[in-house]
């Protein structure tokens, strides 16, 4: 039996800490609004034939009708106070649970950030708009991550989003989303703001119409639009004009942004590190946290 | 130390060491600046002889970029090219022809001039500093003069690459502010001189292989929008590039995303960083601000490209 410190200092190299893994939190008391079942058993449809990313495999988690919140805080020395509510993406399809979300935690906890990590329902639900079922989840998850700061020791001022493809793009909902919640008044929880802080889109999907540089209805830009840092690679299939449209529309709102297109990475690299550069955005990331007060006083 | 070290092997002498350890505290070491070349044999296209402009002037500007002031050199109707080497320890065997900027007005000689090229000396890349013609000459466009200058100062670059030890398959072009603007107005008219050739040099191509445009002004009109203006147009012919900008840039960060997104259309491979804050001409001085970390970001990107492999 190796001892559980050496597992988790193992398991650290692969990605997050097995031992310590926390537990995860039910965002509805009942079944999800809008939900009606008979969607069958969450399972990981990653098989063998499925493509790796920086020469490991990925989970691609379906059939999510249970969505939920997993906490991952910093350790006690390193805790800067802030929070980032990670989306994964998969093309509202299903969730790269692994590659885009606890990687993305376990790396938040190495800088000091609260990691908290929402499960939201996949696939889109018949006759619902893709992002309709997880932007209530976003929605709920926020206002329950808000309303719990104090509980958890987190700044309620700097509470985050960080969302991958589609998961970029319902950060971006989100943040065009977060005046009124879109699903009836569960508790509390709903009472307390769900507008991110800031928000960080990595090779967001859906951010622009197709063919061109115009927002997608649901994504619109404000002057209260948070700031924003995004980045994606020039050849990414997804296409970078989301980030080039997004951020258009960000200066002409004169909200702070920060944006890296790099020439080469395609999608769906999360944080893994491979030879093209743009895998380095999480070195840039952290800076602008840090130079935007966010990791606390500089 | 690089710059000290040269000094002292050519003089043998303590003392300039001395000085030139202190010089670089300041800005450049002058002990070690190579001698600079006239682009021109005579006097230079469209100029009329006796320059009515007056001496050429060397002032510091009346405000400090990164704690430091900046040299700012005027009435330059006597344009020349200056090599820094790299060190041979280092020598990747790239070049890149510096262009500063100063809004064809005056140039930024230190701060986007001769720091940048000792920054490329420490990524092992030759610079060239050219020094164009300033300020705007009357009824001409802003551009005219010193796209004549740049055309000039890459096609002798080119054409001397063998003698100089340089790659002629890797001569780049970078540009801050105006001098950006001068980058890619040159990629715009690299097919033909835009003045009667004088010699062998003016037939050596006069296309940048690569382009870095650091917060380049004037690339799509004063009245705003995204549209490149014609004199710097993107075709699938244009280089690779590279391009940095603040958001906040008084300049307006419309520069580099109408231009970047006129290189997605033509699918030329480029890299973009925008930063929240910065304003305009902080060159390559370090402060605490993250954008002043592109100069890392280009490093990366020119290796990434194999710009810095031995050749």
């Amino acid at each position: 039996m190796t001892p559980p410190i050496v597992r988790c200092a193992l398991a650290l190299l692969g990605s997050v800490c097995l031992g310590a893994e926390p537990t995860p939190m039910k965002l509805w008391p009942g079944i999800a609004p809008g939900d009606k079942g008979g969607l069958g058993q969450e399972i990981d449809t990653t098989t063998a034939k499925d493509n790796l990313i920086a020469g490991r495999s990925v989970i691609r988690l379906g059939n999510v009708s249970d969505p939920t919140i997993t906490v991952y805080p910093p350790t006690q020395g390193k805790d800067t106070g802030a929070a980032v509510v990670v989306f994964p993406g998969g093309g509202f399809h299903i969730l790269a649970m692994d590659l885009e979300g606890t990687e993305v935690c376990a790396w938040l906890n190495s800088i000091g950030v609260t990691g908290v990590l929402l499960k939201y329902r996949v696939p889109a639900r018949e006759g619902r708009p893709e992002y309709a079922a997880p932007l209530q989840d976003a929605q709920r998850a926020l206002g329950i991550v808000r309303s719990h700061a104090k509980e958890w020791g987190i700044d309620p001022h700097r509470i985050g989003v960080l969302g991958f493809s589609a998961g970029g793009h319902l950060a971006a909902t989100l943040s065009a989303n977060s005046q009124a919640r879109t699903y009836p008044r569960v508790d509390e929880s709903d009472d307390a703001s769900c507008r991110p802080d800031f928000q960080i889109l990595i090779y967001p999907g859906g951010v622009v119409e197709r063919g061109g540089y115009a927002l997608a209805p649901d994504v619109a830009v404000t002057a209260k639009t948070p700031p924003t840092f995004l980045v994606m690679a020039q050849d990414d299939p997804v296409r970078p004009e989301n980030v080039l449209g997004y951020a258009m529309a960000l200066e002409g709102e004169k909200v702070p942004m920060e944006l890296h297109v790099y020439p080469s990475g395609g999608h769906g690299y999360g944080l893994r590190p491979t030879r093209d550069f743009v895998t380095s955005w999480p070195q840039r990331a952290a800076d602008w946290m840090r130079s935007r007060g966010l990791l606390g006083p500089q | 130390m690089d710059c000290a070290f040269r000094v002292a092997f050519a003089s043998g002498v303590n003392p300039s060491l001395l000085r030139c350890a202190l010089a670089l505290v300041g800005t450049a070491c002058l002990g070690a600046a190579p001698a600079p070349m006239k682009l021109w044999p005579g006097i230079a296209p469209g100029e009329k002889s006796g320059s009515a402009a007056g001496p050429e002037t060397t002032k510091s500007a009346g405000y400090l970029t990164g704690g430091r002031p900046v040299a700012i050199l005027g009435n330059v109707s006597e344009p020349t090219l200056t090599v820094y080497r790299a060190p041979a320890d280092k020598d990747t065997g790239a070049a890149v022809v510096v262009f500063p900027g100063g809004g064809y007005y005056v140039l930024a000689w230190d701060l986007e001039g001769t720091e940048a090229c000792e920054w490329l000396n420490s990524i092992g890349v030759t610079g060239v500093l050219v020094k164009y013609r300033v300020p705007r000459r009357e009824g001409l466009p802003p551009y005219a003069a010193p796209l004549q200058d740049a055309q000039r100062a890459v096609g002798m670059v080119r054409s001397h690459a063998k003698e100089w030890g340089l790659d002629p398959k890797r001569i780049g072009a970078m540009g801050f502010s105006a001098g950006g603007n001068l980058c890619a107005v040159l990629s715009k008219n690299s097919v033909a001189r835009t003045y009667p050739r004088v010699d062998a040099s003016d037939e050596a191509s006069c296309r940048p292989d690569f382009q870095l445009l650091i917060y380049p002004a004037y690339l799509v009109p004063d009245s705003g929008g995204y549209t490149i203006v014609p004199e710097a147009a993107v075709t699938g012919a244009t280089p690779p590039t590279f391009l940095v900008m603040a958001e906040d840039d008084p300049i307006h960060v419309e520069n580099v995303l109408g231009y970047a997104m006129a290189l997605k259309e033509a699918k030329v491979p480029l890299e973009l960083h925008v930063y929240p804050i910065g304003g305009h001409g902080y060159g390559l001085r370090p402060t605490k601000n993250p954008l002043t970390s592109w100069p890392q970001r280009a490093a990366d990107w020119l290796k990434s490209r194999g710009l810095l492999d031995r050749g």
